[in-house]
């Protein structure tokens, strides 16, 4: 009983300490990053040029406390891969693609020991606005799923912008298309459970979160 | 997974996942050949908060002057201050827990990297004993956390944060979700892109150098480099030569003689080095990108 006092008391003041604005479920921001996928084609031929491009103002919303915050000069670290997942097992590396980046972005190729290769860097910032894009050509037939997402949940903790609070971390998602379905069916085409189950139990959080999408290069 | 924060589903949810990944630790334990947690383990299970710590009851050893700067740098954030000041430090230090994990996350694979670090923490004690985390404890009260690297006990809190976030903040949650990761990367693949938690302070990635083949790279405004800092801004390069070391033989060298970086690599070098076919200039130009 004196314990269930003693941590009663400790427990109210706790939360008495913590403005009602900064109680967020799940301790993280998370913001919108808009990008575009172009042309948003369900089936591309080898040789096509397919265009990413992520370009947005620094006032971007917020979407578990529904506000638009002003964020200067943040790092997000994004990171992009392509899976082909028309077999099992596949590891993103780029393989299948020709990848044509512009150098004024700091974004170029990294080379996990497990043999993934993912592109990653950061947004050019200037202007109060964000700028980052490459382009991709494919090299050869298949199933593909396009993954563009954001690590500031990972890395950058100590980065602030006004109105913060200071025990509620920064993490973004990214909206590829302004949040069309991007062709998630096609994951079912995929003889692998990872794509045909796991991630469409929760498409939002595994899928359209991360920018997903699909394509066929026939 | 839960919406609403402290309803049941979510206090269920919490102590669900740490309970389950204290068992875990022990299998993950057991294979690589370190210490499990002591038994009878004293757990909080917070519900606000996303931070933790291990406290391992030496509270029972800390003067009042810690306890209550125990309280007063925990103020805002922190679960301490408000016991301190209703009931004092002396009635306080006895309710404290062996270890604390708050569980106010939204994906599991976090909770269990924060509920493992600590766990590694509680793994870690076992082998040092309560006067060497006594230390430690004070150095993390003194600086609310784990400081700088211009800290007092900058170099204790290095080494014992490091090993707890490579250990159980990453590689056992890459043991448990492989794949199935809710962020952008594999844990494991985390660690890979990981240089110091913060600037020159707390060498999180060095353990994975220490026993993966190579370094990856890649090329960030025009300079190569393989690593970066998890809450400060900055990357590297990482100079990795080095492979082949296991978790058993580093754990073997986090004793009550290691409260530096240092001492960790004279062990390394003293007591490991021929099994792994390293040289000492490959291990030491690895501990100096760090």
């Amino acid at each position: 009983m004196k314990y269930t006092i003693v941590i009663f008391i400790f427990v109210l003041f706790l939360n008495s300490c913590i403005k009602k604005e900064c109680q967020i479920a799940g301790s993280y921001y998370q913001f919108e990053i808009p990008a575009t996928l172009t042309p948003a084609k369900d089936t591309f031929q080898v040789g096509d040029t397919i265009e990413f491009t992520s370009s947005f103002s620094d006032e971007l919303y917020e979407r578990i406390t529904d506000h638009v915050y002003k964020l200067e000069n943040i790092k997000f670290y994004p990171e992009t891969a392509i899976y082909r997942i028309d077999i099992v097992g596949a590891i993103e590396d780029f393989a299948e693609f020709e990848i044509v980046l512009d150098t004024i972005y700091d974004y170029n190729f990294f080379d996990y020991s497990s043999g993934a290769r993912t592109l990653v860097g950061e947004f050019l910032y200037d202007n109060h606005a964000y700028t980052l894009g490459f382009k991709i050509i494919p090299k050869q037939r298949g199933l593909f799923f396009f993954r563009h997402g954001l690590g500031i949940g990972s890395y950058g903790e100590n980065q602030e912008f006004d109105g913060k609070c200071s025990n509620v971390k920064i993490d973004g998602v990214v909206k590829l298309n302004d949040g069309v379905d991007n062709n998630i069916e096609m994951l079912n085409d995929s003889p692998d459970s990872h794509y045909n189950d796991w991630i469409l139990q929760k498409p939002g959080e595994r899928f359209h979160d991360f920018g997903g999408y699909c394509f066929y290069v026939k | 997974m839960w919406t609403s924060q402290g309803a049941q589903a979510h206090r269920f949810w919490g102590a669900a996942t740490v309970n389950n990944a204290l068992h875990e630790f022990y299998d993950y334990a057991a294979i690589d050949g370190i210490n499990p947690p002591p038994a009878g383990l004293d757990i909080y299970v917070g519900k606000s908060t996303d931070y933790g710590y291990a406290l391992m009851s030496v509270q029972n050893q800390l003067s009042e002057a810690a306890g209550i700067a125990m309280g007063v740098a925990s103020y805002w954030a922190g679960p301490f201050a408000p016991l301190v000041a209703v009931v004092g430090w002396g009635v306080t230090k006895a309710y404290l827990p062996d270890v604390y994990i708050g569980t106010n996350f939204n994906k599991s694979d976090k909770l269990k990297s924060l509920a493992y670090h600590e766990i590694a923490h509680a793994s870690h004690f076992t082998q040092v004993g309560s006067s060497f985390w006594e230390e430690v404890v004070i150095a993390e009260i003194y600086e609310n956390g784990h400081g700088d690297q211009n800290s007092n006990g900058a170099e204790l809190i290095a080494i014992c944060e490091s090993w707890a976030d490579y250990i159980g903040g990453h590689l056992y949650v890459d043991c448990s979700y492989g794949p199935i990761f809710s962020g952008i990367r594999s844990w494991e693949d985390q660690l890979e892109r990981t240089w110091n938690e913060s600037q020159n302070h707390i060498p999180v990635g060095l353990y994975h150098d220490l026993v993966d083949v190579g370094e990856p790279s890649f090329i960030s405004g025009g300079t190569i480099v393989t690593a970066c800092n998890q809450i400060d801004s900055g990357c590297t390069v990482i100079t990795d030569p080095v492979s082949g070391f296991t978790n058993q033989q580093m754990f073997s060298c986090l004793t009550l003689s290691t409260f530096t970086l240092e001492d960790f690599r004279g062990c390394l070098i003293t007591n490991h080095l021929g099994a792994t076919g390293n040289t000492v200039t490959q291990v030491n130009s690895l501990f100096n990108s760090y």
